[in-house]
């Protein structure tokens, strides 16, 4: 072995490190979780075979979590990928202040989950959110997010496409900004309008970023969990009681750490033949 | 049949500082092959994309076919323009990319069949059709690119440096080919290069820039034998003109050129007549022209002007290019005699100037016309 490769391997340590203790450990343990019945409370851990996981297929409480996950994740994604394109649209036009704009479009990015779940938690909130006084001052009277279920789905669904929008923005924006300039000056001079340059050039041009935002986007939505928490902590009932947002409950409010961590794999799996089977189907082996 | 007439009445254009066209004022006949020259960031590719709709003006308006058009869009201006780049669309297969300005002008299927195969074969590429623009070469793809302008029958076809991306034995091969088809389909063409050569080869008539300010526009032969600028001098032929200079002073009643080292009564190489208008430059320090062709050599110091050092010697096949210096200047000689370059022995020549072909330029760089037929 050369001493380059040794540097190399050197450098690697560190972060092999962190892989270990972070990500492979948990993994492991919450696999080896999962074939118990651990309780903290309880204070039991034994083993328990594939209990857990036979449980799974009758919970009537899993399967209600997944449709509201489904129905969650189908508008997020595609409210997001649509005010996103459209934005990247818009500030690709624009003629001045593109740089302020593409910034402050992507602030958003730069919130942690936990302070846009509390924003617009008061945002929307019945009694002193901002929301609800315009609505209320345009006359047409305030709304009740948190207290009915669908409304409290629609609370969650607005703040993640807050933040889903720019992301979309941000990923689409810049397959457009890689386009070269004379493409689009060759577009306009052989007779296309605005319209058909983004529908025969720029859009086709930029469908792997189109993709790869929409696959990113479907993934995140699956696991969104911390600004949901935040807002409705999965109520009102478990109308906001998103899989990963079952999961936690299972595990620190019934303290039922063992089917927890059965929940956390099957949802590790699903997610991972999720995001396989998307990228095999979206992303062509190689374009040019 | 679109006629294509071009017309630029003072047109301006400044980013930020720096201002990019200056006052251009031009007109483009029909069915013309007009060459824009200069050099890089002189305001050539800024012209053309003002004609095109690119760009705006800050001043000036423009015409095509007498309409002011100085306010459309590139797509209402029937201009098709060809890029540096080539610009083709690389989702797209070259039957696709050809048939792209007629499927946006919705013509029925049939029509865009029967065009894209015409101009193909025009272009010798009716092979290439199924490809896609990363499996062309880039000869192929330049004539996908003149394919797609061609297809639609514009009223001006504008080209940005088509050829400069190639090889240098495609690029001759197709300049000629250009040059041939712009003949034969007589459509209005301005054309955009820094290379003087491709502008004398290929323009009906050629303009020159530099720093956004249009310095003489001409045929090529009148461009290359009577530069009106100390710019275009030095810009066109290859090599240019070398630029000379010299003090004008009287002495004695006489109008003298004071080369420094060495001294010539100006009758010498300029007419008579042409006194009355040197005297107001007595004094002044004027630029001597003098084409490369027209300095002789000689290896010894007898009916010569001056002594110079030979830095090289370039043998281009028929002709030699001597590279001297003299003083801080370097003069370049293009001689076609074989027997001269063989006599020379050292680095050490002389050489005499031939005066009844140079051209002066005063303070300015502007001629210094002499013979009155030539005013």
């Amino acid at each position: 072995m050369n001493s380059e490769k040794k540097i190399g391997i050197l450098m690697l340590i560190p972060s092999i490190i962190l892989i270990v203790f972070f990500v492979s450990y948990p993994t492991v343990m919450t696999f080896y979780y999962s074939l118990t019945n651990y309780n903290v409370v309880k204070g039991v851990t034994d083993f328990i075979g594939l209990t857990n996981y036979i449980s799974l297929i009758t919970d009537s409480k899993l399967s209600n979590s997944f449709l509201r996950t489904i129905i969650f994740v189908l508008i997020t994604v595609s409210l997001s990928m649509s005010i996103g394109i459209f934005m990247a649209v818009l500030i690709y036009e624009c003629q001045i202040g593109k740089k302020i704009f593409t910034t402050l479009f992507s602030v958003p990015l730069a919130i942690p989950f936990v302070i846009i779940g509390v924003v617009f938690k008061f945002m929307l909130s019945y009694d002193m959110g901002i929301v609800n006084q315009i609505l209320e001052s345009m006359g047409i009277g305030r709304i009740p997010f948190y207290s009915s279920g669908d409304l409290a789905l629609l609370a969650t669904i607005i703040a993640d496409s807050w933040w889903g929008s720019s992301f979309t923005f941000l990923v689409v924006y810049s397959g457009f900004e890689s386009i070269s300039r004379s493409l689009i000056e060759a577009a306009y001079i052989d007779g296309a309008s605005t319209f058909e340059l983004y529908k025969n050039i720029l859009l086709p041009l930029s469908k792997r970023h189109v993709i790869v935002a929409l696959l990113f986007r479907i993934i995140d939505a699956f696991r969104a969990f911390d600004h949901v928490y935040m807002m409705t902590a999965g109520g009102p009932g478990e109308a906001t009681q998103y899989l990963s947002i079952y999961v936690s409950k299972v595990a620190f409010d019934y303290f039922n750490l063992g089917y927890a961590c059965a929940l956390a794999v099957v949802l590790l799996f699903a997610i991972s033949i999720l995001a396989q089977i998307l990228f095999k189907a979206f992303i062509p082996r190689r374009t040019k | 049949m679109p006629k294509g007439e071009v017309y630029l009445e003072h047109i301006s254009k400044k980013f930020g500082n720096v201002v990019a066209v200056d006052d251009v004022t031009l007109k483009v006949h029909e069915g013309e092959f007009f060459v824009l020259v200069g050099p890089s960031g002189c305001g050539k590719t800024t012209t053309l994309r003002i004609i095109a709709g690119l760009e705006k003006p800050d001043k000036g308006r423009v015409y095509i076919d007498g309409k002011d058009v100085t306010e459309l869009p590139p797509k209402d201006r029937d201009c098709a323009m060809v890029f540096q780049d080539y610009a083709l669309y690389p989702h797209m297969t070259v039957f696709d990319n050809i048939a792209f300005p007629l499927k946006l002008r919705k013509r029925p299927r049939e029509e865009i069949v029967k065009e894209v195969r015409r101009v193909a074969e025009l272009l010798h590429i009716d092979h290439l059709l199924k490809r896609y623009p990363h499996q062309l070469s880039g000869g192929e793809k330049q004539r996908v690119a003149l394919a797609r302008a061609l297809v639609r029958q514009p009223r001006v076809f504008l080209m940005d440096e088509p050829l400069s991306n190639l090889d240098a034995k495609i690029r001759l091969y197709l300049r000629a080919e250009l040059k041939a088809l712009q003949r034969k389909l007589g459509v209005t063409t301005i054309y955009v290069t820094h290379d003087q050569a491709e502008a004398l080869s290929l323009g009906d008539r050629v303009a020159v820039m530099n720093k956004g300010k249009l310095l003489q526009i001409d045929t090529p032969n009148k461009l290359f034998n009577d530069p009106r600028d100390v710019f275009v001098a030095s810009f066109i032929g290859s090599p240019p003109t070398n630029l000379i200079k010299a003090k004008l002073i009287k002495q004695d009643d006489k109008i003298i050129f004071d080369f420094g080292d060495f001294k010539t009564y100006a009758e010498n190489f300029i007419d008579e007549r042409c006194a009355d208008k040197l005297i107001k430059h007595v004094g002044e320090e004027l630029i001597l022209g003098i084409r490369p062709e027209y300095i002789k050599i000689s290896t010894s110091p007898l009916k010569a002007l001056t002594k110079v050092k030979v830095l090289a010697i370039e043998p281009l096949g028929s002709e030699y290019i001597i590279t001297v210096i003299r003083g801080n200047d370097i003069i370049k000689i293009k001689t076609f005699s074989e027997s001269e370059i063989e006599k020379i022995r050292g680095d050490e020549i002389w050489i005499s100037i031939d005066f009844s072909k140079s051209y002066l330029f005063d303070t300015n760089g502007k001629r210094i016309y002499c013979k009155d037929d030539e005013l």
